[in-house]
């Protein structure tokens, strides 16, 4: 296996310290990244990110992240993982605080959670959850359906047209948990707050 | 299924880790003493959450305090909430980009509602806790602040609904009473939270002595996770005793396997 060099994307969204130990405790080599000079030479890049879409949004392109982050995607095939936040990012769009464009690399829309839908159970969705998928891929290899990640959000995406390598998870609502396509990946959950069942997952991302 | 979760409350005041009881504080050792006396594997790999919380009286010294909870977070790959003294936005960024997901507010909710709005717009409501320390004392539940030495002056019962409406996305409940007695949970005052006023998740804190009590919460409809603070009740493997109990009896907890997370460390140095 080639080495392993992870650009964890610093876009002034949140914690990003246990995203930092966890790598740590793998002893994955990384890198903060809020200039996209340094994308440059990366392996994997990873996005995570906790709070508003729209701001969210806004930092990436003011720190002009974007159309880099398009070019190592798109055009090099770099692995990316979007966490969270981050994996909402990489869908089309949210309408968290009125409509936002994403980056679009999936064709996925991110819509909030409603009452009527979760029967009346509580928002934020916050706690361990167990996801479920039919078929074992290379990003869930090693962990079994039903396994319990931690999640901590009011919005969730929608499946859109996935057809496999994706995982749901259900909270009154199906929606989507984890999924991968070629060189893109993404968890609702966090793994990076997911005990062992998470960092097999980040482990999964960095092998691939 | 969404399971429910146990967490484990640091409590730290100047410098020092905290047993607390009725909130008057005894000290218990610094960092090191706790890292000697408690391996931080065996509370990190057994519980669902932590909570790391500030309750020096007077002033707080923050940086040190943060220093400690950098050096805390990297044995836990669970969530980490801290909170104690946040008055700005500032103290939550601070915070929030030093090894904390999530953060309590607690006299801010009566002082200055606003901060909430201010720290939501950016990290989303799902980042705050809404901490409420209360007692039951001349008949009825009252609320204080500022390390449980201020009394909220309006009727808890009425006031609920406008303290509900903030933006913050779970509440913390401790007991003043039964903090640090090990003589079981206040489910009473679940009564005053029911699902038609609030939907928000709920943490029930204060008097969590052993497993029985664990049981007792775990059962409760009401309750979505329970915090026990006491450095004493859970020494040693007392944490993984009492998870391994939870799960045997099928108790609605998170799973995953200890031993992988020891085989993951160092994986990926080959690689470097």
């Amino acid at each position: 296996m080639k080495k392993i060099n992870v650009a964890i994307l610093d876009y002034k969204m949140g914690n990003i310290a246990s995203l930092k130990n966890s790598l740590n405790y793998l002893s994955a080599k990384f890198e903060i990244v809020n200039n996209p000079k340094n994308l440059k030479n990366k392996t994997h890049i990873i996005l995570p990110g906790v709070g508003s879409y729209k701001l969210a949004m806004k930092n990436i392109r003011s720190l002009k992240i974007e159309e880099s982050l398009k070019y190592y995607v798109k055009e090099k095939k770099i692995n990316i993982l979007g966490i969270c936040l981050g994996m909402q990012l990489i869908g089309k769009s949210s309408t968290e605080n009125g409509y936002t464009k994403g980056l679009g690399f999936i064709d996925c829309v991110v819509r909030p959670f409603n009452k009527k839908e979760v029967k009346n159970q509580k928002i934020p969705h916050v706690g361990f959850n167990s996801i479920n998928f039919n078929k074992e891929n290379k990003f869930l290899k090693g962990i079994k359906s039903n396994s319990d990640f931690y999640f901590d959000h009011s919005f969730r995406m929608t499946q859109g047209n996935l057809s496999e390598n994706f995982a749901l998870c259900n909270y009154g609502v199906d929606f989507l948990a984890a999924f991968n396509i070629n060189n893109i990946f993404g968890t609702q959950f966090h793994p990076e707050k997911s005990q062992s069942n998470g960092l097999r997952v980040l482990s999964n991302f960095l092998k691939s | 299924m969404l399971k429910k979760r146990i967490i484990f409350t640091f409590l730290y005041s100047d410098g020092v880790f905290v047993q607390s009881r009725n909130f008057s504080l005894q000290k218990v050792g610094d960092i090191n003493w706790l890292k000697k006396n408690y391996n931080f594997n065996d509370i990190s790999r057994y519980i669902d959450e932590l909570i790391i919380l500030n309750v020096s009286r007077g002033k707080k010294n923050f940086d040190k305090f943060i220093q400690d909870v950098k050096i805390i977070s990297k044995f836990f790959f669970i969530p980490i909430t801290v909170g104690g003294g946040i008055k700005s936005l500032k103290d939550a960024q601070n915070i929030l980009s030093n090894g904390a997901d999530k953060i309590i507010i607690n006299s801010e909710i009566f002082s200055n509602p606003k901060l909430l709005d201010k720290i939501s717009k950016v990290y989303g409501e799902q980042s705050i806790i809404g901490g409420l320390d209360f007692k039951f004392t001349e008949n009825q539940y009252k609320i204080y602040v500022n390390n449980g030495t201020v009394e909220i002056k309006k009727n808890l019962r009425k006031n609920i609904k406008s303290v509900l409406s903030l933006p913050f996305g779970e509440l913390f409940l401790n007991s003043i009473n039964l903090d640090g007695t090990g003589m079981g949970l206040d489910f009473n005052i679940l009564n005053l939270f029911d699902k038609k006023k609030s939907n928000k998740p709920i943490i029930l804190s204060g008097g969590c002595g052993n497993v029985v009590h664990f049981k007792e919460a775990l059962i409760h409809p009401r309750i979505d996770a329970i915090a026990t603070a006491n450095l004493f009740n859970f020494i040693g493997d007392g944490l993984k005793k009492a998870r391994e109990e939870l799960l045997n009896q099928n108790f609605l907890l998170p799973r995953w396997d200890a031993k992988l997370t020891e085989k993951m460390k160092m994986k990926f140095n080959k690689f470097k």
